[in-house]
């Protein structure tokens, strides 16, 4: 089986650090950047299945990281990770497919239910592929 | 005997119907018996045949008879007649009338048998019994009548001497009856002469010559007459006799009655002799009676001598009572017969004993015939000569006002008619007494009257008087200047009513006057009993054109009454108080202003005098009292507003010191909750200090509103600043967390990764875990994990200040909405918290049929669980002795709002305490019990995103009640 790649995008390098460690651990491929540039540019040296996205970014926000991210891989899908209080998805990221249910806030507890909404999001996107 | 030969003799008298006939032989047995004797006895021939004759007579004669018999064969008696009583078959008498002969054998002589001829003779013997039964009954009502009675035959034989004239004569009957030849003169007259019984018995011509009083009625003759011989003194008798018939109108006797007529006779003498008496007391009253009153003391002198005189005494005194003491008479007058002459004051005074009093007040009467046997102990000094007296009590008005003393010289009794005739002179005396008192009375009366005329007349007030006949008898010059009418021409006229009225209507006094109170609503407007006299009236009103002015007139009307209580009079006084009516509207429309000036103001304002007493109040006052204006008027501050003890100082310092007090915010504890109030005392200075005007206004709505909003401002403040600060505790609080999750994988054994990596460092993964257990590196990081989690929770309620609510509003039941919440809290207890639900009361007490209303029930849900929550962590910190730890959930609708009451009994919340509940991380419990932001939470929920309101309220020692109130319309 091919590794599922993911992209955790995160200014706070202890998060990055974290979240790649347990997916690693959980058997993902994984990249980190501290910033939607970076991000970008990692993508563009190779694509990724899954974003874990930030919003509150040094530079691009996690807003505009998404919707750039999603011209350059139209099939990645997105989690969102925010320690914002009162982020509400905006329209724009809604009509690519980002939902609330794959808005997670900061602290995550566990770090399981990420795992769980990625292989969730993908399963979701292989029913869509077959629907097409 | 040839048989046949007897046969023939029988035969004889078979003809008759009632006999019969049996012959018998020698010893009496039946030899032969004849058919009719069958039908009479009832036995057969061959019954009776053989039988002896004695079988067939009733039993208690039949010894007698056979005995009879026995003698007349013994004595060979050729013929007998008997009457004797046979028992027929059937047991009843027959009473039969026997003659029997011998039957002699012709040849020889000899006595062969007997023959026996009866009669039935029953009838007779019947009738001869009743004759002489009702004989003896005569006898007996003769023997038993109330008056002498003898009856003799008309062979003039005693045939009856009764009991009565037994004791009359003194004879008893057995000495009278059966003797003839006027026996019963005897006893009368001593001879025997004819008496009135003889001549009823066999008439005479003129028996009117020998009787002075004689009357015949028919055969009935009645007379009077006297024997000396009955009693001593002699005895008066009336005497009747009739004689007596038989059947057949023969004279077979007669009967006479007497009576004794002697008391009788000797009443009518006495009667006569005392109507004489009699006849001259009234004369001698009579003559008094029409004695011309000229003079009290003529008048008394003239009853006395003619009371002295007709009784015939030989002194007569009067006495009065001493008004002072009850049981002492003066000595008034003495009439001295013997003289004729008057003793005036002669002895001072006497002291009556009680005893002789009394009996004197009852009786009326003491007459006393031989004073020395007498007890009588007054000491009324009776000349030691004086032997008889008489006295007898005056009487005026019921009460004894003196006596009539009688004395004689010479023992003497005293007649009825003369007591009778005494008490009229005494009553005499009295009526006397009455007119004299009545004279003075009248003169000073008459004083009195023209003094009161001269008074009224003088008077300043307008008077007028009418007498019974509704005319006027006075009308003063005060009177005739209001009215501008001149007494002449009002005096004797009915005309009051011109005075004061265009047309003829009774006036105030003609109403008194004829007592015509019920017709007072029907001519005044304001009319009311009189304060100044008891039974008077007053009336007042506009008069228009009065004497050429407009006038308001004061009447007041007063019925005079006689000493018996009538109305003979009436007095009616006017004034006129125009001026005083119109300064008095005046101040009436001024104060009118004035209280609608006050009561329209939205403040309580209380006009209060330098005593403190209430003048003023105004409506808000009343609201908030509770008590109407005319109930508070007078009152002093502190009876109405017991509440407000404080202002009463104010009021006081504000007088004394003459400045205006103010106070603000002033927190009062009201039945309805704490109040908060601003205060104003103003001090009414006039010339002096007046009294003070209070202004009270409640701001407790206010305040209240204010403290809200202080509350949701320092919320906002913290939601802004969670907001703010989250963004920053978030990201190392996940940091922390991830990492402490991640430690924990890392070491553990189910990692491939690990597993190698510990290879790689030359030793085995569950070395290293092992050492970290030991060395509590794994509970240390669940520790942090556990904190870290906390805090995140903490930064999430504060956030929620700032978030605004994602959860879409539904209409909910609240009141569903909270059974489900109190069902959740039931099953929520905590030892470790020390409180358990199950302990706890809950009531629960609904309004029936409230609407739904919008909410978000997730967060409504979480408020009353926060509540209950606390409620029952406050329950256990109170130890209950008398009392249930109860919560009661209540929720009526309140207006626009459905209100929600939590209340438990727990220990309450102090007053510092309660303002800060609602604040943010403000927290009794201990720490780490509580996040302290639980009810600042709720308070936001309540009133920022469902736009209602919450708020406490709580007496320490009692409980704490927390209310919402949420719109039942969703606000904008």
């Amino acid at each position: 089986m091919r590794h599922i790649k993911i992209l955790v995008v995160d200014d706070e390098q202890v998060i990055n650090t974290n979240i790649g460690a347990y997916l690693e651990d959980e058997g993902f491929s994984v990249r980190i950047a501290a910033s939607g540039e970076e991000g970008l540019q990692l993508l563009k040296e190779e694509e990724a299945d899954v974003g874990i996205i930030d919003m509150r970014l040094p530079g691009m926000d996690g807003n505009s990281f998404i919707l750039k991210a999603h011209e350059i891989c139209p099939e990645m899908k997105f989690i969102i990770h925010t320690g914002s209080t009162n982020y509400s998805l905006p329209p724009a990221l809604k009509e690519i497919g980002v939902c609330a249910n794959y808005v997670f806030r900061k602290p995550v507890q566990d770090m399981s239910k990420i795992v769980d909404a990625i292989r969730m999001i993908l399963e979701k996107a292989t029913d869509e592929s077959f629907d097409h | 005997m040839p048989e046949d030969k007897v046969i023939i003799d029988i035969s004889e008298f078979t003809q008759f119907y009632d006999n019969f006939f049996f012959t018998l032989d020698i010893d009496g047995h039946i030899t032969s018996v004849s058919e009719s004797a069958e039908r009479i006895l009832g036995y057969s021939k061959e019954e009776a045949l053989g039988k002896f004759y004695g079988e067939f007579v009733r039993e208690d004669w039949r010894d007698r008879v056979v005995e009879f018999y026995r003698n007349q064969f013994k004595q060979k008696i050729p013929f007998t007649l008997t009457e004797i009583p046979l028992k027929k078959k059937d047991g009843t008498t027959v009473w039969v009338e026997q003659s029997t002969k011998t039957l002699v054998e012709p040849a020889t002589g000899k006595i062969i048998g007997y023959r026996t001829l009866s009669r039935d003779i029953t009838k007779r013997k019947i009738a001869e019994e009743e004759l002489r039964n009702s004989r003896n009954n005569l006898i007996d009502i003769i023997n038993y009548l109330p008056d002498p009675t003898f009856v003799i035959n008309d062979m003039g034989v005693i045939t009856a001497w009764n009991q009565a004239i037994e004791e009359l004569t003194g004879i008893p009957k057995e000495q009278m009856l059966g003797k003839g030849n006027r026996e019963y003169s005897i006893p009368f007259y001593g001879d025997r002469r004819p008496l009135l019984i003889d001549f009823a018995l066999q008439g005479s011509e003129n028996i009117e010559d020998q009787y002075s009083i004689m009357k015949i009625e028919r055969d009935t003759l009645i007379a009077e007459i006297y024997t000396p011989l009955l009693r001593e003194g002699g005895v008066y008798l009336w005497e009747k006799a009739k004689p007596l018939y038989d059947s057949t109108g023969k004279v077979v006797g007669a009967i006479e009655t007497v009576r004794d007529l002697t008391e009788r006779k000797q009443a009518e003498e006495a009667l006569r002799t005392i109507t004489q008496q009699v006849v001259r007391h009234q004369l001698a009253l009579h003559e008094l009676s029409r004695m011309p009153y000229t003079d009290f003391t003529e008048a008394i002198r003239t009853i006395l001598a003619t009371d002295a005189r007709t009784i015939g005494v030989d002194f007569v005194s009067l006495w009065f009572a001493d008004t002072q003491k009850n049981d002492c008479y003066y000595h008034h007058l003495r009439f001295i017969a013997s003289t004729h002459q008057f003793v005036e004051d002669e002895i001072k005074r006497a002291v009556l004993t009680n005893e002789y009093l009394r009996t004197l007040e009852q009786e009326r009467i003491i007459a006393i015939a031989d004073i020395p046997a007498h007890h009588m102990s007054t000491t009324i000094a009776s000349s030691p000569s004086v032997a008889a007296r008489m006295d007898v009590s005056i009487r005026l008005g019921g009460a004894t006002i003196g006596f009539v003393c009688h004395e004689h010289t010479s023992p003497r009794s005293f007649t009825i008619e003369e007591q009778d005739f005494v008490i009229s002179i005494a009553d005499l005396i009295a009526l006397s007494y009455e007119t004299h008192q009545r004279r003075i009375i009248e003169q000073a009366l008459e004083q009195q009257r023209k003094f009161t005329e001269s008074l009224i007349e003088n008077s300043p007030l307008a008077t007028f008087v009418i007498d019974s006949t509704h005319r006027v008898m006075l009308w003063n010059k005060a009177c005739e200047q209001l009215t501008g009418i001149p007494a002449a021409k009002m005096i004797g006229t009915d005309k009051q009513w011109e005075a004061f009225y265009s047309q003829k209507r009774p006036t105030l006094a003609d109403l008194v006057l004829d007592n015509a109170y019920h017709l007072l609503p029907q001519y005044y407007r304001i009319f009311y009993k009189s304060v100044l006299t008891s039974d008077g009236w007053h009336a007042e009103g506009w008069y228009r054109n009065l004497g050429g002015v407009d006038r308001y007139i004061i009447f007041e009307a007063t019925p005079i009454r006689n000493s018996l209580g009538k109305i003979i009079a009436a007095v009616e006084t006017i004034q006129d108080i125009t001026d005083l009516k119109l300064a008095e509207e005046n101040v009436l429309r001024m104060r009118s202003d004035l209280k609608n000036i006050i009561d329209s103001m939205p403040s309580i304002i209380i006009g209060v005098n330098r005593e403190g007493a209430i003048i003023h109040f105004n409506l808000e006052a009343e609201k908030i009292s509770g008590i109407a204006e005319e109930q508070a008027r007078g009152r002093l501050f502190n009876e109405v507003f017991p509440s407000f003890r404080e202002i009463h100082d104010l009021i006081n310092i504000a007088i004394e010191s003459k400045t205006p007090q103010k106070v603000e915010r002033k927190k009062i504890a009201s039945h309805d909750g704490t109040r908060y109030l601003d205060l104003l005392v103003y001090p009414l200075i006039g010339k002096e200090v007046e009294g003070a005007v209070i202004r009270i206004d409640d701001i407790s709505n206010r305040v209240r509103i204010e403290e809200m909003m202080v509350q949701t401002e320092k919320m906002l403040s913290v939601g802004g600043l969670a907001a703010g600060m989250a963004h920053e505790i978030n990201n190392p609080l996940g940091g922390i967390l991830m990492g402490a999750q991640n430690i924990l994988r890392r070491i553990s054994p189910e990692l491939e990764a690990n597993i190698e990596a510990a290879s790689a460092c030359g030793t085995k993964i569950e070395t290293i875990l092992k050492y970290m257990e030991m060395r509590k590196i794994t509970t240390m990081l669940n520790g942090i994990i556990e904190m870290g989690e906390r805090a995140a929770k903490i930064v999430s309620n504060m956030l929620s200040f700032s978030r605004p609510s994602e959860s879409r509003m539904s209409l909910e039941n609240i009141q569903e909405l909270l059974d489900k919440t109190i069902e959740l809290a039931a099953n929520d207890y905590d030892l470790k918290k020390k409180y358990d639900f199950r302990h706890i009361k809950i009531i629960r007490n609904y309004e029936p049929n409230l609407p739904t209303i919008p909410c978000v029930a997730t967060e409504i849900q979480q408020v009353i669980l926060n509540l209950l929550k606390n409620s029952a962590q406050a329950i256990a910190e109170k130890n209950y002795i008398n009392e249930t730890p109860t919560i009661s959930i209540r929720l009526c609708r309140e207006n626009e709002f459905l209100r929600i009451d939590i209340e438990d009994n727990g220990p309450g919340i102090d007053e510092h305490n309660r303002k800060r509940v609602f604040e943010p991380f403000f927290t009794t419990k201990e720490v780490g019990v509580g996040t302290g932001l639980g009810l600042s939470v709720s308070y936001f929920i309540i009133t920022n995103n469902h736009g209602g309101t919450m708020s406490v309220d709580s007496t320490v020692g009692k409980g704490t009640t927390f209310t919402i109130q949420l719109p039942i319309q969703r606000r904008k």
